[in-house]
């Protein structure tokens, strides 16, 4: 991998809608009402339920405002960050192929981008789903409302636990 | 009255005896002595005057002790040791008793210079009585208070009549109180002595002295009586007080009472009030624990939700690789890049140099054929074990996240238990209610109560203090009664010496006014008769100044710039005036009228022959006894001959430095 086609050396931007609903799930300054401590924590963790979730959401580039995550916390954050771009690359790409054709996508996903193609594909694939993750969170744990008859009493622990048991499956 | 005799001893220009007898017929009442300029005959004048009162006329600013009385003559026959004697004596004559004036001085000398000092003095006064005139001595405080009587010193400038010094009435430069010496001679006086005596004297006077006498036994009656009336005021001042702060006291009790009644009321309201305020604390205090749980249950599914959902992935990446063989020879870290890196420095880490083909050359291409990215083993190493640290952490944190969520609901529960409760209190109770507000009133009320308390006790304290102080000052004024009788008899004699004061000033201001109107139209007359002068006037103003004017078109002005005559003129006529005015009461048998002799130093000096002539005129009959000093050729003028009783001369020898008196037969 070239080092001008490493990923996450870079600040962040979330535009658009995501912005807003990230602003949603991530509330500055209100511990208690924000399922996230900070904004990278989300920005860590979206990909990962969208993939899950199958879900990929273009870039939007509505005029709602947009949230930064500035680059030194991406840079601490960094392993995390790359191993989940692996782990998608991988499961993304050998997606449908036989075992033969496994060492060459795992040496795909390891070595990362070689090109500025591979880094833009590479690097869209990873935000896609970013996008796709906040809108299904934003769905679960804010739109929609759990059913307070249960277990939980309180709305957003409910939300959450809820969320949590769905993928623990 | 008369001057009968004047002796002299070395006194002044006069040594050794001389003697004056003076002329005491009724008829020829006139005594000359004539004498030149310079020769003595001002100190005869001033003889009369030392006798009479110790001292003589000096020039304007020296004073007495600046005149030597004894005769220069015999001081410079004087040596160290020997004392030499002045004597003057006077014989006056009033009526059936002789009064003999002896003034004796003796001197030393200060040798051998002309200085004396003066070493023994003596003044005496003897009194003789009709018919026998054996004369007994009497005391120098005596010799004051008589000649003073007969004599006035304020006057003496007018019955001792300087025509050469004498301008203004005056002695040792001391104007001279005229009104009061006028008074003196024309009987005014012992009035005003008595009005003084009675009232003027200040606290010696008779009326503040007989008022002592009350201060000292009636007013202490009077004072403690007052001191009682003024204790009792008190005592009621006190008492009204008293019923003010009970008034107060009583208000605030009735205030106290329903503060009490009210706070009883609502104890049970103030009780729930205080249970309210304990379950709201309760709840903030569960709902902070709740926001922490729920805080922290958010803080550890931010931190660790990563690695629970990535879970599948990585299992699923893991089984994928599990399906790749890979070498593994890599060291972890290192790339291609690394040895390329190396091998283009030409120094390895070892040390050894690098070149192409060497044996460190050859050998790191070996290496770097186990490197990524050409050999993926390494890296793939790395995600392996990164897979196991998060598989490690999402095994905990579904735990970790239910024991949260457990806790979340547990405070969620607590919460909601104690906002129930504090929901419901809050309804059934009016929490608006706060009785701080009335036990701040309460306690306001009860320290203004203790305030009129104090208040209270004080001024009964107070009263108890004034009545035992009035009960003994009552103990006291028992024995003060007795002493008001004698009160009494003081406060009489001061009404009687109040009203006899009465009567003196009612008749003083009567006499007084009667006699400056006499006086007033005599100078007029005297001085139209004297001076014969139509266009100028002279009158008395209310203090016995006399004033001359002139005639203006627009009426009578005063003259305020007088020539010697017109002094010598305006004084005559007033000491003519007065003996007149003497004269007409002895006339009328007033026993303490004064007749005067009048004794004139160079009375024309200054005066023109036809003054002189009118003035003359006038003399005999205005005095019962003249003596004049004068130069001959006045006494020419003066055609006063056919009054002459006795004539002296004084003798004067150029060649020495004494002068002596020589009777003309």
């Amino acid at each position: 991998m070239r080092e001008e086609f490493e990923f996450f050396k870079k600040a962040v931007e979330i535009t658009g809608k995501h912005s807003a609903m990230a602003a949603e799930l991530w509330r500055r300054d209100e511990p208690d009402k924000s399922y996230f401590k900070r904004l990278i924590d989300l920005y860590i963790l979206a990909p990962v339920i969208g993939f899950r979730m199958n879900r990929k959401a273009e870039e939007d580039r509505s005029d709602v405002g947009n949230r930064s995550i500035y680059l030194d916390q991406i840079l601490k954050e960094k392993d995390k960050l790359d191993t989940i771009m692996q782990t998608i690359i991988l499961l993304e790409y050998a997606e449908g192929r036989n075992q033969d054709e496994y060492k060459e996508i795992v040496n795909k996903s390891f070595r990362g981008a070689e090109t500025k193609e591979e880094y833009d594909m590479y690097n869209k694939l990873f935000h896609d789903y970013m996008r796709g993750g906040i809108e299904y969170m934003y769905e679960k744990l804010i739109v929609q409302k759990p059913d307070l008859d249960g277990e939980y009493h309180d709305e957003m622990a409910t939300s959450l636990m809820e969320f949590v048991r769905r993928f623990s499956v | 009255m008369k001057l009968e005799k004047l002796k002299l001893v070395n006194f002044m220009r006069y040594k050794g005896t001389n003697c004056i007898q003076f002329s005491c017929d009724e008829d020829k009442n006139v005594t000359v002595v004539l004498g030149d300029n310079t020769v003595g005959k001002t100190t005869i004048s001033q003889a009369i005057r030392f006798a009479m009162y110790g001292e003589i006329l000096v020039d304007a600013g020296k004073k007495l002790s600046d005149y030597v009385l004894l005769n220069s003559d015999v001081i410079e026959s004087m040596n160290s040791n020997s004392r030499e004697t002045m004597k003057v004596e006077l014989v006056i004559a009033n009526e059936d008793y002789k009064y003999k004036v002896i003034r004796e001085r003796t001197y030393t000398r200060k040798y051998p210079t002309f200085v004396v000092n003066e070493v023994y003095s003596s003044d005496k006064l003897y009194i003789a009585e009709a018919p026998d005139y054996d004369y007994i001595e009497k005391g120098e405080a005596n010799l004051r208070k008589e000649i003073e009587l007969m004599f006035p010193k304020d006057l003496s400038s007018y019955f001792l009549f300087d025509g050469e010094k004498w301008n203004t009435p005056n002695l040792n430069g001391i104007r001279e109180d005229i009104k009061s010496s006028v008074h003196k001679l024309t009987g005014l006086s012992s009035t005003e002595m008595a009005m003084y005596h009675l009232k003027a004297m200040g606290r010696n006077s008779v009326i503040n002295k007989m008022k002592g006498k009350i201060q000292g036994q009636g007013a202490i009656y009077e004072s403690i009586a007052a001191d009682n009336d003024r204790d009792r005021g008190l005592v009621d001042e006190c008492k009204e007080r008293i019923k003010i702060a009970e008034a107060n006291m009583t208000n605030y009790e009735k205030q106290i009472k329903q503060l009490e009644e009210e706070l009883e009321k609502n104890r049970e309201t103030e009780q729930n009030i205080k249970n309210y305020r304990n379950i709201e604390r309760l709840y903030h205090s569960e709902e902070n624990n709740f926001t922490e749980n729920r805080k922290r249950m958010f803080q550890d599914f931010s931190n660790e939700a990563y690695a629970f959902f990535a879970a599948p992935m990585i299992a699923k990446a893991n089984e994928i690789m599990g399906c790749v063989k890979h070498d593994k020879k890599d060291i972890p870290s290192m790339r291609q890049a690394t040895i390329d890196a190396l091998i283009e420095r030409g120094d390895c880490i070892c040390g050894a140099k690098i070149e192409k083909g060497n044996e460190a050359y050859r050998h790191l291409m070996a290496e770097r054929e186990y490197l990524p990215p050409a050999s993926m083993g390494i890296i793939i190493s790395e995600y392996e074990k990164t897979a196991k640290k998060w598989e490690y952490i999402r095994e905990e944190f579904l735990v970790k996240i239910e024991e949260d969520a457990r806790k979340v609901q547990k405070a969620s529960q607590s919460r909601e238990k104690i906002y129930n409760e504090y929901r419901e209190l809050g309804k059934i109770l009016d929490t608006s209610y706060d009785s701080a507000d009335t036990r701040k009133e309460m306690i306001y009320l009860q320290g203004e109560l203790k305030k009129h308390e104090a208040e209270k006790n004080r001024l009964l304290g107070m009263i108890e203090n004034l009545e035992n102080t009035i009960n003994r000052r009552e103990q006291e004024l028992v024995s003060q009664e007795k002493k008001n009788k004698e009160n009494e008899k003081w406060k009489y004699r001061i009404d009687i010496a109040n009203r006899i004061y009465d009567h003196f000033a009612e008749d003083y201001k009567k006499k007084e006014r009667e006699v400056f109107l006499i006086l007033n139209e005599k100078i007029k007359q005297k001085f139209d008769v004297m001076f014969n002068a139509k266009d100028k006037r002279i009158s008395l103003d209310d203090n016995y100044n006399i004033v001359m004017e002139y005639a203006t078109d627009n009426g009578w002005c005063e003259e305020k710039n007088l020539s010697e005559g017109e002094k010598v003129a305006r004084n005559f006529a007033f000491i003519a005036a007065i003996m007149e005015y003497e004269a007409q009461r002895k006339a009328v048998g007033d026993e303490d009228a004064q007749r005067l002799p009048i004794v004139l130093d160079g009375p024309f000096s200054k005066l023109g022959e036809e003054n002189i002539g009118l003035i003359s005129a006038q003399l005999p009959l205005m005095s019962e006894q003249v003596i004049i000093f004068t130069l001959e050729k006045d006494w020419d003028a003066a055609r006063l001959e056919k009054y002459v009783g006795a004539k002296y001369r004084i003798c004067k020898n150029p060649m020495e430095k004494y002068a002596a008196i020589q009777e003309e037969v």
